[in-house]
C-alpha cells in the first residue's frame, strides 16, 4: 500500500472537512487518488476501518443516502458547526486552574480536553483526588443535561428515569431522578448498573427547579431510612472509651456529644466513656460504623439496636452453637 | 497520566494527538521540537515522523492543498498558510465529563476559592456543554486543610494518630508530602519521624494537629521563598497512588480469600479486590490484607454474611475478635 494509515486518515479527515458535501465512497477513492487500494472489497475495508477510528476519537461523520442520479448510495460528510470546537474562550488564568484540577484527578480524557482548549500539562498538585471511572459517567452527565430519560439493568430489573443529576458521595457516583416504574425519585449507584445504559432520545423531562443532587440523601449512611415526613430518624446511645472518642466527636460533631469526661485524653486516672446520640436509622450502616472502632465502642440503648449487635457477634464468636452451613474447618 | 508508552503507538492516540497538536502549531505559526515534545508529552522522534506524515496529507495533486509546514535543521517547525485542522476537536463526551469532573473536584477541596478562576472556566464549560447538576462530594475532615496547608510548605506538623492494625494513639512528627482523596476517604503521604520511613496516614484517624514551632525544628526552611520552593520539589518527589494501583503497591501483602453472601457485598466494592469470582448466589473475593487490624474490622463488620475460606491460619480471627468484644463491651446484660 503506497501510504500509511496515518496519512490516509488525516487525508480523509481533511476531504471532508474541506468539502462540505456528502461525498460516496467512489468519490473519496477518486480524490485520494493513490491512498487507497484499488479492488472493491479492499477499499470498503480500508475505509470502514479509517471511518470507525475517526468516530472513535470524536469526529462526528454523518451518512446519507442519495437520491437523484445516485439514488440508493451512501454519501459520508462532516459538517464544520459540529466538528469545531467553538465558544469556549477560556483566559488565561481559568485554563490554568483547569490544567491543575485535571492535573490533580489525573485524568486522561481531561487531558486531552485540557490540549483542545490550549492548554498544557500541569505538574500534579499537592492535593489529589482518585475519581472512580465508569464508562456510563459520560452518556449519564450527557442524558442529565439534554433532559433525556434512560433506560437500564438494576438488579436484574429494568428501570427507566429521568435523571436530573449526578453525585459523588463517599467514594461513589449517583444518578438520581424520577424512576417511571415506581413514581418517585429514586437514587441508584452508577456502578451497580448492569451492561449498558440507553439514552432514550425522543424522550423529555422537566427538572423540579429546586433540585439539588448533594441535598437529595443524607451524606452520613447511618441517616439512611429516616425521612423528614415519614419514618423519624432513630438514635442510639454509645459509649466510647479512651482517646478514640476525640475522633468521634470530630466525625459526628458537636451535637452528637452526650457527656465528654473533662479529663479529657491519655492520662493515670482513667476517665470514663464518652456518650454521643448517634444515628442509628440504618442499621447495617451503623452496626458496621460502631463495629469499625472495635472494643472502643459500645452501643448502650434502645435495647433492640444493642441485641442486635451481641446477636451479631455471637453468631461470629460461636458459629458452631448457631449451626451455620458454609463455614468452613 | 499521558505518559509515553513503549511499543507501536496505536493509530487512533496518534491521529487524536496530531489534531490537537496542529491547531496550536497554526495559531503560534512556529514552535521548537523540544517545547512540543514537552506541551503534548510525545517523544521528538515520534513528534517528526507524524509531523512529516500530516505534512504529506492533503488532498493529491493539488501540491496547495497539502498541510503546509517544515521542520527546519535547528528542530524549529514553521507552518505555510493554514489550512484543514485550525480549529481543534470539539471535545467529547468523555473529555467533557472528565474536564467538569476534575474542576468540580478541585473546587471541593479544602482551601480553593470558590468564586476564583476554576470557578468561572467550569461556568464556562457548562454553557458550552450544558448544565447537568453534578456535584462531588469529597468530604472534608477537619485536619484536611492545614495538612494540605503544611505539606505545601513543607511543615512539620505534630500529630496524634489512631493506628488501627496497632490499635494505638501514639504522638509523631510528621511532615506532610501530598494530601489525596480516594474512595471516599482522605489520606496523607508523610514523611513519618517515629518510623523513619515515609507513611500513608488516614487524615480522620488524626485526633490532633499542631504545626510544630520553627524555633524547635531546626529543619524547618528558614525564609517563604524556600519553603515554596521545597513544596515543589515535594510534590515532584511524592505521587499519590492512584485507585486499584494503591493496594497492589502495598508490598508483601497476603490475601484472604472470601466468600461474601449479598449483604457483604459493599466489601468488594469499598476495597481493590485481587480477583472475584460468582459462587451461586455469592461471590468469592481475593483481597490484600492490608493489615492484621484492618482485616479483623472488616471480619466484624462483615460479621455473618462473609465466610473466610484461605489461607487456614485466618480462620480464627473474627472469632476471637467477636468473643473479645463481647468480653469487653457486652457482658453485662441489657
Amino acid at each position: 500500500m503506497p501510504s500509511s494509515s496515518l496519512e490516509r486518515v488525516t487525508s480523509l479527515l481533511a476531504l471532508l472537512l474541506e468539502r462540505q458535501a456528502p461525498l460516496t465512497l467512489r468519490q473519496i477513492a477518486d480524490d485520494l487518488a493513490t491512498m487507497y487500494p484499488t479492488g472493491q472489497a479492499a477499499l470498503r475495508g480500508a475505509f470502514e476501518r479509517d471511518k470507525a477510528l475517526l468516530r472513535d476519537i470524536g469526529v462526528p461523520i454523518e451518512t446519507e443516502v442519495l437520491g437523484g442520479d445516485q439514488a440508493g448510495e451512501t454519501a459520508y460528510r462532516i459538517d464544520r458547526d459540529r466538528y469545531e470546537m467553538r465558544g469556549l474562550d477560556l483566559d488565561d488564568d481559568e485554563r490554568r486552574a483547569l490544567q491543575v484540577a485535571v492535573a490533580a484527578t489525573r485524568s486522561d480524557a481531561g487531558q486531552e480536553g485540557v490540549w483542545k482548549l490550549g492548554g498544557a500539562v500541569a505538574q500534579v498538585p499537592v492535593v489529589v483526588a482518585n475519581l472512580p471511572h465508569l464508562d456510563a459517567l459520560p452518556l449519564l452527565r450527557t442524558a442529565v443535561g439534554a433532559h433525556h430519560s434512560i433506560r437500564f439493568q438494576y438488579r436484574a430489573t429494568e428501570r427507566t428515569l429521568d435523571p436530573w443529576g449526578l453525585l459523588l458521595r463517599r467514594g461513589f457516583w449517583y444518578v438520581i431522578g424520577h424512576d417511571h416504574g415506581h413514581d418517585e425519585r429514586r437514587t441508584y449507584r452508577v456502578d451497580r448498573i448492569d451492561g449498558d445504559v440507553e439514552v432514550i432520545d425522543a424522550s423529555s423531562f422537566t427538572k423540579p427547579a429546586d433540585f439539588r443532587p448533594d441535598l437529595a440523601f443524607p451524606d452520613d449512611p447511618k441517616q439512611l431510612g429516616a425521612s423528614p415526613d415519614g419514618t423519624p430518624m432513630r438514635y442510639a446511645v454509645v459509649a466510647v472509651y479512651g482517646g478514640i472518642a476525640e475522633i468521634v466527636r470530630r466525625d459526628l460533631g458537636e451535637a452528637a456529644v452526650r457527656n465528654v469526661p473533662a479529663a479529657g485524653r491519655a492520662g493515670g486516672s482513667a476517665p470514663g466513656p464518652a456518650l454521643f446520640d448517634v444515628p442509628c436509622s440504618n442499621l447495617p450502616a451503623f452496626r458496621s460504623w460502631l463495629l469499625g472502632l472495635g472494643t472502643h465502642a459500645e452501643v448502650i440503648e434502645p435495647a433492640d439496636i444493642r441485641d442486635d449487635v451481641i446477636s451479631w457477634l455471637t453468631a461470629l464468636a460461636w458459629p458452631a452453637e448457631l449451626d451455620r452451613a458454609g463455614v468452613p474447618g | 497520566m499521558a505518559v509515553a508508552r513503549r511499543g507501536p503507538r496505536p493509530l487512533n492516540d496518534r491521529v487524536r494527538r496530531l489534531l490537537v497538536i496542529l491547531p496550536w502549531l497554526m495559531e503560534q505559526g512556529r514552535a521548537s521540537l523540544a517545547e512540543m515534545s514537552e506541551r503534548f508529552q510525545i517523544s521528538e522522534k515520534d513528534l517528526i515522523v507524524d509531523l512529516e506524515q500530516a505534512a504529506t496529507c492533503g488532498l493529491p495533486p493539488f501540491v496547495d492543498e497539502f498541510v503546509d509546514l517544515f521542520i527546519d535543521d535547528d528542530g524549529m517547525v514553521e507552518v505555510g498558510v493554514p489550512r484543514f485542522f485550525t480549529k481543534p476537536l470539539r471535545l467529547t463526551a468523555p473529555e467533557g465529563f472528565d474536564l467538569l469532573a476534575a474542576g468540580k473536584a478541585a473546587l471541593a477541596m479544602p482551601g480553593v476559592e470558590p468564586d476564583g478562576p476554576l470557578a468561572r472556566a467550569l461556568a464556562k464549560l457548562e454553557t458550552v456543554l450544558g448544565d447537568d447538576g453534578m456535584v462531588l462530594d469529597l468530604g472534608q475532615p477537619p485536619a484536611a486543610a492545614d495538612l494540605i496547608a503544611a505539606a505545601e510548605r513543607a511543615e512539620q506538623v505534630r500529630v496524634l494518630y489512631w493506628s488501627a492494625s496497632s490499635d494505638e494513639i501514639t504522638e509523631r512528627v510528621i511532615t506532610p508530602r501530598t494530601v489525596f482523596a480516594d474512595r471516599g476517604r482522605w489520606y496523607v503521604v508523610a514523611d513519618d519521624d517515629r518510623s523513619g520511613e515515609q507513611r500513608t496516614f488516614r487524615v480522620d484517624r488524626i485526633t490532633e494537629w499542631h504545626r510544630v514551632d520553627a524555633v524547635t525544628d531546626p529543619d524547618r526552611p528558614a525564609s517563604r521563598s524556600a519553603s515554596r520552593s521545597a513544596s515543589r520539589l515535594a510534590a515532584r518527589s511524592v505521587s499519590p497512588p492512584t485507585g486499584q494501583a494503591w493496594f497492589d503497591e502495598l508490598s508483601g501483602l497476603d490475601t484472604v480469600t472470601l466468600r461474601l453472601r449479598a449483604g457483604g457485598r459493599w466489601a468488594a466494592e469499598q476495597f481493590p479486590v485481587r480477583a472475584m469470582r460468582p459462587d451461586g448466589d455469592d461471590v468469592v473475593v481475593d483481597m490484600a490484607v492490608a493489615s492484621a487490624g484492618w482485616l479483623r474490622t472488616l471480619l466484624l463488620q462483615l460479621g455473618p454474611d462473609a465466610d473466610v475460606l484461605a489461607p487456614p491460619h485466618v480462620h480464627g480471627i473474627a472469632q476471637q475478635a467477636a468473643q473479645a468484644l463481647l468480653d469487653a463491651r457486652y457482658t453485662r446484660s441489657s
